[in-house]
């Protein structure tokens, strides 16, 4: 097997290449997380479709939706200005987002807090991850820390608030939240990499 | 096979040696010479010279066998392959060292003979010269390649090689390097005699990292080889220390930076049968 | 005694050595690239060694002699007076020069793209830009036209395929970028496709072309270019024809609703 070693590589700026594209770290960062917040906009439309007009759920719903469209303008202007590839499996994540929103809206307002509250702890979790990652480079990226950490801290209230709202009463919450955790971490994983 | 049972096998097998040893130990540490590695004794640099001598002029009859023996015969291959990655084209000068019996020169005339070179010129042809200290070892090969006219046979040290500097265009060395007495300076004549531009290409059994085989390689290196070697040439020692010279060898690694030392750029090196050979590549800078 | 008669037992016998070996290149500098991402190495002889791209751009001219192979190495390095086996830089041959060749393309093709956006008289951009460019980075295989076919067949090699691959990404993807691409969902793939099946076709149509200054090979990219603007033209009236059923079904199945008594009236 031909094992090739790397030397340490010379970033952007190369003789064979005057447009600056991004590090294979940093396009890969970007990427996923674009990816998120466009999952995370769709699941929040679906939910809305069902809850919109629910007394109590709907403008809750609502206003974590403001804040993750917020979230997707960022990273979209990321993508556009770094020059990151975006992720193939949009068309996915477009229907994989709407139709576990909309899903777990139907099974009850419980239901989509709990899918909520899922969703987010995977999330911040990732999130963390990311931030430990951009820390430990040598180059300190801080636009893209200050952007990560300010939606971490808008996920995380986005837990709380799914938690407040009776998320752990949801039929089967345990494996509820469960498999939304994986699916997101499967989604995060071909993300990175697609 | 642990470090442990290899020590215990080496002392019952080579009694007399490790006396020898013991009662020396003291001398050689108390005198000024540079110290090297003869197997697994330490030994001066003239007198690791000696002995090699003695082993080679031991083997030179049965050469080849004892390569198959040592290889099950991959060492053809091996060679085969040494060769092609070197690809010399017409008109090089060669200089092989340690290549007694002409195992890579002749291989070297035979690769030159099948390229395609219809199309040009044949005005200068290849020219591969055999530089090995032992006579018996050279002798054996002109026998075999007398007809050969792009072949050269000379008697010589790898430690100062009887040629000007900037000479040639290429240097192999096909596992001869551990049986020199010291490394560093057969490297810096190689050095020398390299044209600028010029490669270094050389082939060494070196250390193996894949934990599976290297147990298998150890049993095999040390409780069969010797075994053939006292049966097939009845001069077991010689193998025993043909076997050690290889464990004491430098890793590739090391070697590598060796290399690197004493000029050569662009070094770099392939493992063969995860790391049994190992084929080291250097460049004389301009 | 020695064993090989001929070259195919000999090569048999590489393939079977070639399963057990393993490479470590110390002082790499093949350039090595990952998908549309740079970690590109400099080739420019600052680092420490033999200064590789001299040889390289030597043995070019070599190529319509003796094509992409170890022997244009062989006679690009004895022409700036290194010995022949100098080639021995460059383990894996005829690659190694097409993907220089490449590189030094491609570096050449961003040039122009920032020319032609950034001149004063009529700057290109969009469709127009991305017709240039590749009418350009066509024009730039006409002096190995002839041994191009070779260059695309050892291309294709497994061990060659994905080199090649990224190397082709990245060209479509300066294009575009060029061209004012900023998409962010899947017309990024989809814009980049449609460049490479162009690019590749037209590739293929330049190779066999023996008109007067490629004249035929222009005119064909030119139709493909009408083509891909015909169909994007005919996507979009789809999408017209569809997003218009899709309405109108929503507002029949809202009005029925409303009739029966199940809509909702909080809107």
């Amino acid at each position: 097997m031909m094992k090739v070693r790397r030397l340490a590589v010379s970033l952007l700026r190369c003789r064979y290449y005057s447009t600056p594209r991004p590090h294979p770290a940093i396009d890969r960062i970007i990427r996923v997380d674009h990816a998120g917040e466009y999952g995370a906009d769709r699941i929040y439309t679906g939910q809305m479709a069902v809850l919109g007009t629910h007394p109590s759920a709907g403008p809750v719903v609502k206003h974590m939706w403001e804040q993750e469209k917020a979230h997707l303008e960022l990273f979209e202007r990321l993508v556009k200005e770094r020059r990151v590839r975006p992720t193939a499996l949009m068309p996915l994540w477009n229907i994989a987002g709407y139709a576990l929103g909309a899903g777990s809206a139907l099974l009850g307002k419980e239901a989509a807090m709990a899918c909520t509250v899922a969703v987010e702890q995977a999330i911040g979790e990732h999130y963390n991850d990311q931030l430990r990652e951009l820390l430990n480079r040598e180059e300190k990226d801080e636009e893209l820390l200050k952007s990560i950490k300010d939606c971490r801290d808008d996920e995380l209230d986005h837990l709380e608030t799914g938690l407040e709202h009776d998320a752990e009463q949801a039929p089967a919450y345990e494996i509820f939240s469960q498999i939304i955790r994986t699916g997101c971490k499967t989604a995060i994983w071909l993300s990175e990499r697609i | 096979m642990s470090a442990l049972s290899r020590r215990v096998n080496y002392l019952l097998n080579n009694a007399a040696s490790v006396i020898n040893r013991a009662f020396t130990a003291g001398a050689n540490n108390s005198n000024t010479e540079k110290m090297t590695s003869f197997g697994f004794q330490q030994v001066s640099e003239k007198t690791k010279a000696t002995k090699v001598q003695e082993v080679f002029s031991s083997v030179a009859a049965n050469y080849d066998l004892m390569n198959d023996v040592m290889s099950l015969g991959l060492h053809r291959l091996w060679k085969d392959y040494f060769v092609t990655k070197l690809a010399p084209p017409t008109g090089s000068k060669i200089i092989d060292v340690a290549g007694g019996t002409g195992d890579i020169a002749s291989r070297i005339v035979q690769y030159s003979d099948r390229r395609v070179g219809g199309a040009e010129s044949s005005d200068e042809e290849l020219q591969v010269t055999v530089v090995d200290i032992n006579k018996e070892m050279l002798t054996e090969g002109e026998k075999r390649f007398k007809n050969n006219e792009n072949i050269k046979w000379v008697h010589g040290d790898a430690l100062s090689l009887p040629f000007p500097s900037n000479h040639f265009d290429a240097y192999t060395i096909a596992f001869g390097i551990r049986n020199v007495s010291n490394f560093e300076q057969a490297l810096s004549e190689a050095y020398r005699v390299i044209k600028e531009g010029g490669r270094y290409l050389c082939m060494e059994f070196s250390q193996v990292d894949n934990i599976a085989l290297k147990s298998f390689y150890d049993a095999y290196s040390f409780q069969l080889i010797p075994v053939f070697g006292e049966l097939i040439a009845q001069d077991r020692p010689a193998y025993q220390y043909l076997v050690e010279s290889i464990r004491e060898f430098p890793d590739q690694e090391s070697f590598s930076n060796m290399i690197e030392g004493v000029g050569f750029v662009n070094v770099n090196y392939e493992s063969l049968l995860g790391g049994v050979v190992a084929i080291h590549s250097g460049f004389k800078p301009k | 005694m020695y064993m090989y008669t001929n070259m195919s037992s000999f090569r048999f016998r590489l393939s079977f050595i070639g399963i057990f070996s393993s490479v470590n290149i110390r002082n790499s500098s093949r350039v090595s690239s990952r998908l549309f991402c740079s970690e590109a190495k400099s080739n420019d002889g600052s680092s420490p060694g033999i200064d590789r791209k001299l040889i390289l751009d030597s043995s070019l001219q070599f190529v319509s002699q003796y094509g992409w192979s170890v022997k244009a190495l062989e006679s690009g390095a004895k022409a700036v007076d290194f010995p022949g086996v100098a080639h021995g830089l460059f383990p894996s041959g005829g690659i190694e020069l097409i993907e220089h060749f490449e590189f030094d393309c491609n570096a050449r093709l961003i040039k122009y793209l920032e020319d032609m956006t950034t001149r004063d008289n009529e700057p290109l951009k969009g469709g127009r830009l991305v017709q240039s460019a590749v009418e350009e980075r066509l024009q730039m295989l006409i002096p190995y036209i002839d041994k191009w076919p070779e260059a695309l067949s050892i291309k294709a090699y497994p061990s060659n395929a994905v080199g090649s691959l990224e190397r082709a990404s990245q060209m479509f993807d300066d294009i575009w970028y060029y061209a004012g691409d900023r998409s962010t969902d899947f017309n990024w793939y989809t814009k980049r496709g449609i460049l490479a099946a162009v690019y590749c076709t037209t590739e293929l149509y330049m190779i066999q072309d023996k008109s007067v200054n490629f004249q035929d090979t222009w005119d064909f990219l030119r139709r493909r270019f009408q083509d891909t603007r015909t169909f994007t033209e005919c996507r979009q009236q789809a999408e017209g024809i569809v997003g218009g059923a899709y309405e109108f079904g929503s507002a029949a199945i809202t009005t029925v609703m409303n009739l029966v008594g199940f809509g909702s009236r909080n809107r």
